[in-house]
């Protein structure tokens, strides 16, 4: 019990390079500080950019009239997001933020599926042992990363679609709702990174309590875990990306 | 729970980066084939409709064409028909007249020669006549004689004609 705590409290936060914190303060119940290293899962992050950048440009570097292999398979992917986006969010909102939705989802679904592979390599006492790695998003200074983004183009988009008219939200129907209706703007991008966060840390901390413990056979009870994790993988990613849809287009149609 | 605001720097900016060369490097060409492809395909359904709308049209005209044609030869056979009927007419009626007119000269030259023949006999008549006349003055005859004699000419005319 003492070590699921222990993992719990600690996030897992490995550093590679650095570590040394600037600043600390804390309020609330949250820790905030401001460190300069390099962590492990900034290595996975990269890893899942590079892999983005590098699939996405194999697929698109060939212009076939007939699409075949990757090709087809990108653009599906892309075309199928793309639309399913901009159905939600009409085409001409989903011009502007169609390109940010998809990566949003795409990112953290190969995320979320990264925090399965088990290449974390490490040296125990002179012993090389694997594990799985860690998540980007399941950190939550990521998860609280891409909320904020999601919270900055739900204000651009509301301001651009409806100028100084958009400020009158905060005060409708009458001025008595303006503490309720800024809660109401904190708390959105705040629960979808609270949710992100909880969702895929608590999987990889199941898997990881699991894998330790001796009283289930090794390997089997984290595999069923992995599967379960399989799906709330995509749910999380999906989940994700259609709130912050559903958050920009409320914004847009407001008046 | 912890919050890194260098960590929060970091997944920001690369997740713009990421979204950025996403962009350039996936979205953008993908989209331009996809539309390039959706145009190429919009513009032959179109061009196959135009054809199609072309084709139909030529067909009606090609319909009426022939229907047309088919009432002119009607009229070509109904006319020829007609004028075939009347030429019919007209040969008959021609023959007939012609027929009556050769029948009539028959007639005229049947006439002609019985009336030549008649005067003929009737000139030969008289000769024998003026013959017989002639003998009777040449012999005094007397009333069995004169019986003879009228016998014996008309035998002399008979061997004559």
């Amino acid at each position: 019990m003492d070590a699921v705590m222990q993992v719990a409290s600690s996030e897992g936060v490995h550093y590679l390079a650095g570590g040394h914190t600037l600043w600390e303060a804390s309020a609330y119940g949250f820790n905030f500080s401001f460190t300069m290293g390099l962590t492990k899962w900034m290595v996975v992050f990269w890893g899942v950019m590079l892999f983005m950048i590098i699939a996405g440009t194999i697929g698109a570097r060939k212009k076939a009239l007939v699409p075949s292999g990757w090709q087809n398979f990108s653009e599906w992917t892309y075309g199928g997001l793309s639309n399913f986006f901009s159905k939600m969010i009409g085409p001409h909102l989903g011009k502007t933020f169609g390109p940010l939705l998809v990566t949003f989802f795409i990112f953290i679904l190969l995320s979320n599926y990264s925090g399965m592979l088990p290449l974390n390599f490490s040296m125990d006492e002179g012993t090389l042992s694997l594990s799985n790695l860690q998540a980007p998003t399941s950190v939550f200074s990521v998860t609280a990363g891409f909320a904020l983004i999601v919270f900055f183009c739900t204000h651009f988009a509301g301001f651009k679609e409806n100028k100084l008219r958009y400020f009158k939200f905060f005060v409708s129907p009458i001025a008595f709702m303006l503490p309720f209706t800024i809660i109401d703007v904190v708390i959105h991008p705040f629960t979808l990174a609270l949710r992100l966060f909880g969702n895929i840390h608590g999987e990889e901390t199941v898997v990881e309590q699991l894998m330790q413990l001796s009283v289930f056979v090794n390997g089997w009870a984290p595999a069923i875990i992995e599967v379960l994790g399989m799906l709330f993988g995509l749910i999380q990613a999906l989940i994700f990306s259609l709130l912050a849809a559903i958050y920009i287009s409320e914004a847009a149609e407001h008046f | 729970m912890e919050i890194d605001f260098a960590q929060m720097i970091f997944a920001i900016t690369n997740f713009i980066i990421l979204m950025i060369a996403m962009y350039f490097l996936m979205y953008k060409p993908l989209k331009q084939t996809m539309d390039k492809r959706q145009d190429k395909i919009k513009g032959e359904i179109e061009t196959a409709e135009q054809l199609k709308a072309d084709a139909d049209q030529m067909k009606a005209e090609i319909t009426a064409e022939l229907a047309k044609s088919r009432e002119t030869a009607q009229e070509i056979i109904v006319r020829a028909e007609k004028t075939a009927e009347v030429q019919k007419d007209e040969i008959v009626l021609a023959a007939r007249a012609e027929a009556q007119k050769m029948i009539d000269k028959a007639h005229a030259e049947i006439r002609e020669e019985k009336e030549k023949v008649l005067g003929e006999i009737r000139d030969e008549a008289a000769t024998l006549a003026m013959l017989a006349a002639s003998k009777l003055i040449e012999r005094s005859l007397n009333d069995t004689d004169h019986k003879q004699l009228v016998d014996k000419y008309i035998e002399e005319a008979g061997e004559v004609q």
